[in-house]
This record gives C-alpha cells, sequence and structure tokens, in this order.
C-alpha cells in the first residue's frame, strides 16, 4: 500500500456515517497491483490522459444520509489527492441497518498543501 | 443449498456460514472487503438469531429449513451489486452511486426489523438507473402467528418508503407488499 492509498483508505474511513470499506469492482490494473505489489488499498486512485481518477466503495449506516456521506466522501478524497478537479467515483455497496454510527475520531482528511504522487493505473 | 460464489468470491452461502460458525476466525480478508460477502453474512446472523428467539418462546417447531434456504436463495441473488443507482453527483467530475443489490438488502433489513415479520423476497422493478423513472418495490414476506397483518404490512411499508427516501433518489410510485406465509409457535415458517 503507498503513502497515498493509505492516506485516502484513512480519510474515507473517517467521513461520518461510513462504516465500512469494499475492494471497488476489480480492473486488470487493480488486479496486477495486487499480485506484483501485494497492494491491499481500498480505495483506488491513478492518473489517465484526463487527469487524477478515485473510486471509493463504502457501506453507510442507515441513519447516516446516503447522498450526503457519498459527498462527504468525494470532499475527503479530493482534499486527500490535493486535487479539487479530481473525477471521483463513490459506490455505496451496503446501508447497514442498526449499525452505530462512529464518532468522528478517525484521522481527518490530510491538509491540501501536501501533494501526494498518484500511481499510474489505468 | 447450492449456490455461485458470492460477490465474485469463490465463497458460498455454506462457506460463508462456516466462517460466521468459526466467529469470523481466522480473518479472511476477502470476504471482509466484499459488500456482497458482508450482506450476506449479515442476514446469516439475523436469520440465526430470528431461530434462537422462536426457541427461546417456546414456538414448537424451528423454522422450516426448506424455508430457510429458500430465503438465503433470495438473499445471495439480491446482495448482488446489480445495477447502479444514480445520487445526486457534485459536479461533472463526480459518479455517486448506491449499487441495488445494497438498496434491495437494506429494504429486507428495514423489513426484518419491525416485529414478527421476515422478509422473504424483495424487488426493484422498473429502470431504476434513470432518475426520472417510476419504480416499484415488491416485497414478499411472512407474519408471526399473533402479529396483526394489516399492521405488519402497513409498518414495512410505512419503514421502506422512508429508507428509500433517505438513501436513493428513487421515485417510488408503489410498495407492494404480499405476505405469503407465517411462522411461529403454530407452523413452521413457510407453511401457507
Amino acid at each position: 500500500m503507498t503513502d497515498i492509498t493509505e492516506r485516502l483508505d484513512k480519510a474515507v474511513a473517517g467521513v461520518e456515517g461510513v462504516v465500512e470499506l469494499y475492494a471497488p469492482r476489480p480492473s486488470i490494473g487493480m488486479l496486477w497491483r495486487q499480485a506484483v505489489d501485494g497492494d491491499s488499498a481500498l480505495v483506488a486512485t491513478g492518473t489517465d490522459a484526463d487527469g487524477v481518477w478515485a473510486e471509493a466503495s463504502v457501506g453507510i449506516a442507515h441513519d447516516a444520509g446516503a447522498h450526503e456521506v457519498a459527498r462527504a466522501v468525494v470532499d475527503v478524497v479530493r482534499a486527500a489527492l490535493g486535487d479539487p478537479r479530481a473525477r471521483v467515483t463513490v459506490r455505496i455497496g451496503r446501508v447497514i441497518f442498526g449499525a452505530a454510527r462512529p464518532s468522528t475520531d478517525h484521522p481527518s482528511a490530510p491538509p491540501e498543501d501536501e501533494p501526494q504522487e498518484i500511481p499510474k493505473t489505468r | 443449498m447450492t449456490d455461485d460464489g458470492i460477490g465474485g468470491t469463490d465463497y458460498s452461502i455454506e462457506d460463508l456460514s462456516d466462517y460466521l460458525d468459526r466467529g469470523r476466525e481466522p480473518r479472511i480478508a476477502e470476504i471482509e472487503a466484499n459488500a456482497e460477502c458482508r450482506a450476506v453474512l449479515a442476514s446469516l446472523e439475523r436469520m440465526a438469531d430470528l431461530s434462537r428467539e422462536l426457541v427461546d418462546a417456546e414456538s414448537t417447531t424451528e423454522l422450516n429449513e426448506g424455508w430457510f434456504d429458500g430465503i438465503m436463495r433470495h438473499v445471495a441473488r439480491e446482495v448482488r451489486a446489480g445495477r447502479d443507482i444514480p445520487l445526486e453527483p457534485v459536479d461533472d467530475e463526480t459518479t455517486l452511486v448506491i449499487t441495488e443489490g445494497a438498496v434491495r438488502s437494506l429494504m429486507r433489513e428495514v423489513g426484518d426489523a419491525v416485529p414478527g415479520v421476515i422478509v422473504e423476497r424483495t424487488r426493484l422493478v422498473g429502470d431504476v438507473a434513470d432518475a426520472s423513472a417510476d419504480v416499484r418495490i415488491e416485497i414478499s414476506m411472512s407474519v408471526a402467528f399473533g402479529h396483526p397483518i394489516p399492521r405488519a404490512v402497513e409498518d414495512v411499508r410505512s419503514a421502506i418508503r422512508e429508507a428509500a427516501r433517505r438513501h436513493t433518489g428513487l421515485r417510488i410510485a408503489a410498495i407492494d407488499v404480499t405476505v405469503d406465509s407465517m411462522h411461529g409457535a403454530e407452523q413452521t415458517g413457510g407453511r401457507r
């Protein structure tokens, strides 16, 4: 796991209402990275001809709102990437009924003035 | 009870049931990081809790095994991610979605939380990928003996409508609830 993917995982896990974090739908690049590097990051990111992209798949607490949580995930991902125009996909894979809404004592998103190297995967 | 691997993994419902019985130890990362496997584990836990409740309530019989297996087959189909249901994006560079599997699992969990109700099957009918299309939700469920059916139906319908409002942008045209079995003290689950 690279610094940036670790920071992304932590940032997304720290969003209020996010209860679980899942591996995104596998792509060839992702499977290759996992096989070669043993990369176990859950939030995927990379660059392509259109710029920086990221994809997060999350489970949220039922008492949170899907729209609000998804938007908050976008905000922390962009902050962690230091790119306010990064293309971000958030997929809510589960809504967990009865899950305790976690308190926000997770590490917050890293400051925007620390640009990170984004692995090229697409 | 046989089924294909859940969520693109090689793990069947039986494998997940065994994993749950082992207290999810040793931890299998592929399962824990898979939304569909997690949803199946949650359903298995709920069904186990229900079975224990019936025994504690001195129900004459436990849940009918064939009926239980039938429900778990529905669960395995429902948790598949399926279609992406769009949420309102932040801007042109974002794609925010909730999966059809997440919504169907939520409908099931919300219904199961209503006293005396066990959801058997959920279905979303309509073009859920089109935010402007009308969608119908279909629920089949069992009600425990002694619970008034009209009240159970209305409680399920109300809870599902609220959950859909909170977590999706779906235009819900109708929520059709069918009670097609009863369970509990007098009979085994699933008998009509």
